[in-house]
C-alpha cells in the first residue's frame, strides 16, 4: 500500500487552513503550522514532500520563512507553493523570486491543487533520482559521468583559460578503513570533498571518480600550480586526514583534443606514479613519465610474440652445497633477448607479465623448457641434478595447476623430485588457505618446494609452520644485510636453526663474497647459489659444468626423510579408538602408527608392510574375538616378523589372567599408563630389536668368507642346522681346484686369486638362490642342492660346473681343473653333518682314482671299512 | 432554508463553490467557521488604530477566504480596500469609506450566516 505523501500547511488563518485539509485529506497527510516557527519544527521532525505557504502571516512571514528553509541543506529541495488570493504578478514574482515553486490563488479549486500537488512532487522526486546519478550521494561531489561532462563543458565554454586536471589518490583507505571502520571512513571522504571544494573556489569542478579517487578541474590563469597548496604538512586538515597518505597527480591541459577522460587518466598516472614512496605528494605528469609508460607498452606488446619466436632463454645459475662445494641443482631463470631492444632486464617485465597475465604463460614456457632439458639429461646419461622453477604469486592460484604440473612430468617422463618449486611468500595476505592447500597437492605429488625470498617483506612465521615445505630460500638482501652485521647482532643462526629443527634445508641466494660464504658456513647453512661461485649460465655452459664437476643429488625427500628422524611404523591392534588416537596423537612426531581394530586388520597390515616395514607392534589383549592370540599365532609363524617386538597392552592392572599371553610377548604395559611411558617403552623395545639385529649382521659376517662373500666353514655348519625335512633331497657337494696351488706357484697369488673369483661366480651362476655355498677351504667349495631331484640331477649339475670351470682360462693357457665328490641324501634319510663327511670321501675318491672329475659316494667309501 | 437559498440571500454564488465544494455539509462547517474568523475583528481593530500595514493583512487575508467561500458581495467590498490600502501610507479617508462598506456587508451576511444555522442545526 502506498504511504501518503506529506504536506505542510503552513498559514495562520485557521479556515483557510481547514479548507485546504478538507480538500487534502483523503489523498495525502496534512500536517499544520500556523507560524513559520512552527512550521520549521514540524519540518525537522517530519518527512515533508511539500509546503503549502500562506506569504502573509506575523511572526515570521512567508518570504522570510522562504529564505530560511531555501539555505537549508535538508530543507531546501522541498517544493513550496505559496498561496495567495491574488493573481496580480507581483506577489507571484515576489514569491518565485523568494525561492516558491508555485503559486496557487484562491479560490481553492482542489482539483488544480491536487494536481498542482501531485507535478511538483513527482518532479522532485524525478530529479531527485537524476541527481543521484549526477551527485556522488556521499560528498555531494559530481558523480564521474557528470564531472567529465561538466568538465568539458567548462573547456569548451572558456576555449581561452588554461587549466589543470588534478587527481588523488589514497594510499591506504582500504587499511583506514579496516581500522577504524567505515563511519569514520566516510566522514574522511566528506573531509576531503570540502578540503578539495575549498581548494578549487567557485569556478572549479570537481567529482568523485571512484570510493577514494577524487579529481577537480581547476584553472590556472598564469600556467602554475601552487604546489603547496597541496602539501599535508601546510594545509589545515582535520585529524583524520593525518593518518593517511593522499598522492596527487597534476596534468596541466594543453592539448584539448585529448579528451577529457584521458587527461583524467593522465592525472591518474601521475598520482600512481609516487604511490609508496615516502616524501613525494605530489607528481606531474610530463615526457618521462610518458615515455615509461610507452617503454612499458611497448614491452608489453612484445612479450607474447617474443614467446612465440623464442626470444625467451632458460638460465640455469648452479646451487651448491657448503660442506662439500658439490653441485646440488640449479635455478631456472628466465631471459629475454630482443632482437632491437637488447637485453630486457626481468626487473622491468615480469611485473609487467604479472599485471596483464601473460606471466602464466612465460612460467609455462619456463617450465616447459626445464622438463624437457631435464629430459634431454636422463637421455645423454648425465648425472642429473634437480632444477627449481619459479612459480609466481599468480600462478599458485591457477585452477588447474596440479594437472598442468602432472601432465608435463608424464610428457617428458620425469621424477617430480627433479623439478623443485620455488615459491614467493611475500604476496600471500590474501588466500593463505588456498595457498597451504595448493603446496600441500603438490608435495603429495613428489615435488619439492622451497621456500623464497625469506626475509624479505613480511615473512609469516605462522604460514611456514602451516606448509609442509623442503626447503628455505633466504633473501639475496637479507643475506647481505646480515652477513655484514656482527655475529651476535646477527639473527641468521636463529634462521638457520629454526629452519633445520622444521626439518627444512636452507639455501642463502644472492652469495657474492668470501666472507659471507664463510659466515654462512659456520652458522650451519646448507646451500648456496650466487655470483662467488656462479652467475646464471646459458644452458651449455651449465651442462659443461655438470660433467665435469663432481656433485652428489641433493637429498630428495624420501632420502632426507631416511636419514632424518627416521620415522618408525608401529602397528596398533587395539579395539579401543579412544585409546587408538591418543597413541597416534601421542607418537605423531616420531612414529607412524598404522590402527587396527581387529585381529584380522592387524594381520593384513602386517601382511601389508613386511618385517621389515613394521619397527614394532602394540597389541592389547582384550582384542575381540580371543584376536591377541590370533596376532601371536601369525607372528610366530611368519619368520620376517620374529625380530619385530611385541608390546602387550592389558586394561587394567586386574586382568591378570590375560598374562599367559602378554608373557610371550617382549613386554606388557598397562593401557592406564600414560602415554609417554608407552612410547618409551615402545622406544626400547625398538631399540633393543635393532641392537639384535645389529648383532646379527655382525654375526652373519663372521660366517662369511671375506673374498668371495660365500660362507665360510662356521657359516657351513649354521646353515647347515638349519636344514630339515622340507629340503630334502639333497646332495652335498664338495669341490676341489685341482690346480690352484700350481697356478699360484707359476703365476702368482693374484692369478690364483682370479680363479678362486672365477669359480665362485660359476657356482652362484650354476646354483639355485636357496642353495647353500660355502668356501670351505683355500681350494675347498662346499655346495648343497636343496630339493634336488635325484642322485643324476646332482651329477649332472656337478659334471657341468666341472667342465665349464676346466675351460675357462684355456685362452691364457693356464690349465684349470676340479674334482668333486657327491654325498646324495634322500627323504628317507636325516640330513646330517656327517654328509659333509661322506662327498669328502667321494671327492677323495675322485681324485685317487679318476683324476679329476666326479664321483658318488658310496658306503664302500667309508673309511676305515 | 438550504445552502443554496442562504447563499443567495447573502449575495454569494453558490454554484461557484459547489463546483469546487460539493459537499453541503462541508460547506455548513465552512460557513461555521467563517463566523468564528478572527479577520474580520482584526481589519477592525487596525482600520480604527490606523495601522496600514496590519489592516492590509487582515483585508488580505479576509479577501482570501471570500474568495474561497464565494462570498462574492463581501469579496468585492474587501478587494477594494485591499487595493486601496496596498498603495498607502496611511489608513486614508477613502480607506475608511471602503471599510464601512465592508462592514455593512459583513454584518448582513454573517446575520443571513447565523439564520441559516440556526435554521438546520
Amino acid at each position: 500500500m502506498k504511504t501518503k505523501r506529506e504536506i505542510l500547511i503552513v498559514d495562520d488563518n485557521l479556515l483557510d487552513r481547514e479548507m485546504l485539509i478538507a480538500m487534502l485529506k483523503d489523498d495525502y497527510r496534512v500536517l499544520q503550522a500556523e507560524n513559520g516557527v512552527v512550521a520549521l519544527d514540524l519540518l525537522k521532525k517530519n518527512n515533508v514532500d511539500l509546503i503549502l505557504l500562506d506569504v502573509v502571516m506575523p511572526v515570521m512571514d512567508g518570504y522570510t520563512f522562504l529564505d530560511k528553509i531555501r539555505h537549508d541543506d535538508e530543507l531546501s529541495s522541498i517544493p513550496v507553493i505559496v498561496l495567495t488570493p491574488d493573481s496580480g504578478e507581483k506577489v507571484e514574482v515576489s514569491a518565485l523570486a523568494h525561492g516558491a515553486t508555485d503559486f496557487i490563488t484562491q479560490p481553492y479549486r482542489p482539483q488544480i491543487i491536487r494536481h498542482r500537488i501531485e507535478n511538483l512532487i513527482n518532479f522532485r522526486e524525478t530529479a531527485a533520482t537524476v541527481n543521484q546519478f549526477r551527485y556522488d550521494r556521499l560528498t555531494g561531489l559530481y558523480s564521474k559521468q557528470y564531472f567529465f561532462q561538466k568538465a568539458q563543458e567548462k573547456l569548451l565554454k572558456n576555449p581561452d583559460k588554461t587549466y589543470c586536471i588534478v587527481c588523488s589518490n589514497i594510499d591506504n583507505f582500504k587499511l583506514f578503513n579496516d581500522i577504524y571502520g567505515i563511519d569514520l571512513g566516510d566522514k574522511l571522504l566528506k573531509e576531503i570533498a570540502r578540503f578539495l571544494l575549498s581548494l578549487i573556489g567557485p569556478d572549479g569542478v570537481c567529482g568523485r571518480l571512484d570510493s577514494d579517487k577524487f579529481i577537480c578541474l581547476i584553472e590556472t590563469p598564469d600556467g602554475t600550480v601552487d604546489y603547496k597548496k597541496f602539501d599535508p604538512k601546510r594545509n589545515e586538515l582535520s585529524p583524520y586526514l593525518n593518518k593517511i597518505v593522499m598522492r596527487w597527480g597534476l596534468y596541466k591541459i594543453s592539448d584539448r583534443s585529448l579528451g577529457i577522460e584521458q587527461m583524467c587518466d593522465r592525472a591518474l598516472i601521475a598520482a600512481n606514479s609516487i604511490k609508496g614512496q615516502y616524501k613525494r605528494f605530489l607528481a606531474e605528469y610530463d615526457d618521462v613519465l610518458r615515455d615509461k609508460l610507452i617503454r612499458e607498452k611497448n614491452i608489453t606488446d612484445a612479450m607474447e610474440t617474443a614467446l612465440a619466436k623464442n626470444q625467451f632463454f632458460v638460465y640455469l645459475q648452479p646451487k651448491y652445497s657448503l660442506a662439500d662445494k658439490t653441485l646440488v641443482g640449479a635455478e631456472a631463470l628466465v631471459r629475454w633477448y630482443h632482437p632491437q631492444q637488447g637485453f630486457v632486464s626481468p626487473n622491468v617485465f615480469i611485473p609487467l607479465a604479472e599485471k596483464n597475465g601473460f606471466i602464466f604463460s612465460l612460467d609455462q614456457y619456463v617450465w616447459e623448457k626445464v622438463c624437457a632439458i631435464l629430459q634431454d639429461w636422463k637421455r645423454k646419461g648425465y648425472d642429473c641434478v634437480p632444477v627449481s622453477v619459479n612459480m609466481s604469486r599468480l600462478d599458485i592460484y591457477r585452477h588447474n595447476l596440479e594437472d598442468f604440473l602432472r601432465n608435463l612430468l608424464d610428457k617428458y617422463d620425469l621424477d617430480p623430485s627433479y623439478l623443485h618449486l620455488e615459491l614467493t611468500e611475500s604476496a600471500y595476505a590474501e588466500n593463505q588457505d588456498q595457498l597451504i592447500s595448493t603446496v600441500n597437492n603438490l608435495r603429495k605429488m613428489g615435488f619439492v618446494i622451497e621456500m623464497d625470498d625469506f626475509g624479505s617483506g613480511y615473512s609469516s612465521l605462522s604460514l611456514l609452520s602451516r606448509m609442509k615445505l623442503d626447503l628455505l630460500k633466504l633473501d639475496m638482501k637479507f643475506v647481505h644485510n646480515e652477513t655484514a652485521k656482527p655475529m651476535e647482532y646477527s639473527m641468521l643462526n636463529d634462521v638457520i636453526n629454526m629452519a633445520h629443527r622444521m626439518h627444512l634445508g636452507v639455501i642463502a641466494e644472492g652469495v657474492e663474497t668470501r666472507e659471507q660464504m664463510k659466515r654462512l658456513q659456520m652458522m650451519g647453512c646448507d646451500y648456496v647459489q650466487g655470483y662467488f661461485f656462479s652467475k646464471p649460465l646459458p644452458l651449455e655452459d651449465f651442462e659443461e659444468l655438470l660433467i665435469t664437476q663432481k656433485h652428489a643429488q641433493c637429498p630428495t625427500r624420501e632420502t632426507a626423510e631416511k636419514t632424518s628422524s627416521d620415522l618408525y611404523r608401529i602397528i596398533l591392534a587395539d579395539e579401543s579408538q579412544v585409546f587408538r588416537k591418543s597413541v597416534i596423537c601421542g607418537f605423531e612426531d616420531e612414529y607412524e602408527t598404522v590402527e587396527a581394530e581387529d585381529a584380522e586388520t592387524a594381520i593384513e597390515k602386517l601382511k601389508e608392510f613386511g618385517g621389515d616395514g613394521v619397527s614394532a607392534i602394540i597389541v592389547s589383549m582384550t582384542l575381540p574375538d580371543n584376536g591377541a592370540a590370533k596376532v601371536m599365532k601369525f607372528l610366530r609363524k611368519e619368520t620376517e616378523f620374529w625380530n619385530v617386538p611385541v608390546l602387550a597392552t592389558i586394561p587394567g592392572s586386574g586382568e591378570l589372567d590375560k598374562l599367559p599371553l602378554a608373557k610371550e610377548t617382549d613386554d606388557f604395559l598397562c593401557k592406564l599408563h600414560p602415554i609417554f611411558d608407552i612410547k618409551k617403552r615402545v622406544q626400547r623395545l625398538i631399540d633393543g630389536a635393532e641392537a639384535d639385529k645389529r648383532l646379527s649382521i655382525l654375526e652373519n659376517e663372521a660366517c662369511r668368507d671375506f673374498m668371495t662373500g660365500l660362507l665360510n666353514r662356521r657359516g657351513l655348519h649354521a646353515a647347515m642346522d638349519s636344514l630339515h625335512m622340507e629340503n630334502l633331497p639333497m646332495a652335498v657337494c664338495v669341490f676341489d681346484l685341482d690346480t690352484l696351488k700350481k697356478v699360484n706357484d707359476s703365476f702368482g697369488h693374484g692369478v690364483g686369486d682370479s680363479l678362486i673369483l672365477t669359480f665362485t661366480q660359476l657356482l652362484k651362476s650354476k646354483t639355485r638362490s636357496n642353495d647353500i655355498l660355502c668356501r670351505y677351504g683355500g681350494d675347498e667349495f662346499v655346495v648343497i642342492f636343496k630339493k634336488i631331484k635325484d642322485e643324476e640331477s646332482a651329477v649332472r649339475r656337478v659334471n657341468e660346473i666341472c667342465k665349464t670351470f676346466s675351460d675357462s682360462f684355456s685362452k691364457e693357457n693356464i690349465s684349470t681343473s676340479c674334482s668333486a665328490g657327491i654325498a646324495f641324501c634322500g627323504t628317507e634319510e636325516m640330513p646330517t653333518v656327517e654328509l659333509i663327511d661322506k662327498a669328502d670321501q667321494a671327492l677323495y675318491r675322485a681324485k685317487r682314482d679318476l683324476k679329476g672329475g666326479c664321483c658318488v659316494w658310496k658306503p664302500e667309501f667309508r673309511i676305515g671299512s | 432554508m438550504n445552502t443554496k437559498q442562504c447563499y443567495d440571500k447573502l449575495g454569494g454564488d453558490y454554484e461557484d463553490l459547489s463546483g469546487r465544494i460539493p459537499d453541503d455539509a462541508l460547506i455548513t462547517r465552512f460557513l461555521r467557521g467563517f463566523l468564528k474568523d478572527p479577520s474580520f475583528q482584526t481589519l477592525n481593530e487596525q482600520i480604527e488604530r490606523g495601522n496600514r500595514d496590519e489592516a492590509f493583512c487582515a483585508a488580505y487575508t479576509l479577501k482570501g477566504i471570500c474568495a474561497n467561500l464565494s462570498l462574492t458581495t463581501l469579496y468585492v467590498s474587501v478587494s477594494a480596500l485591499t487595493e486601496e490600502l496596498r498603495t498607502a501610507n496611511n489608513v486614508s479617508e477613502s480607506a475608511m469609506t471602503l471599510f464601512r462598506k465592508v462592514r455593512q456587508d459583513y454584518t448582513e451576511i454573517t446575520d443571513v450566516i447565523r439564520e441559516y444555522l440556526n435554521r438546520n442545526t
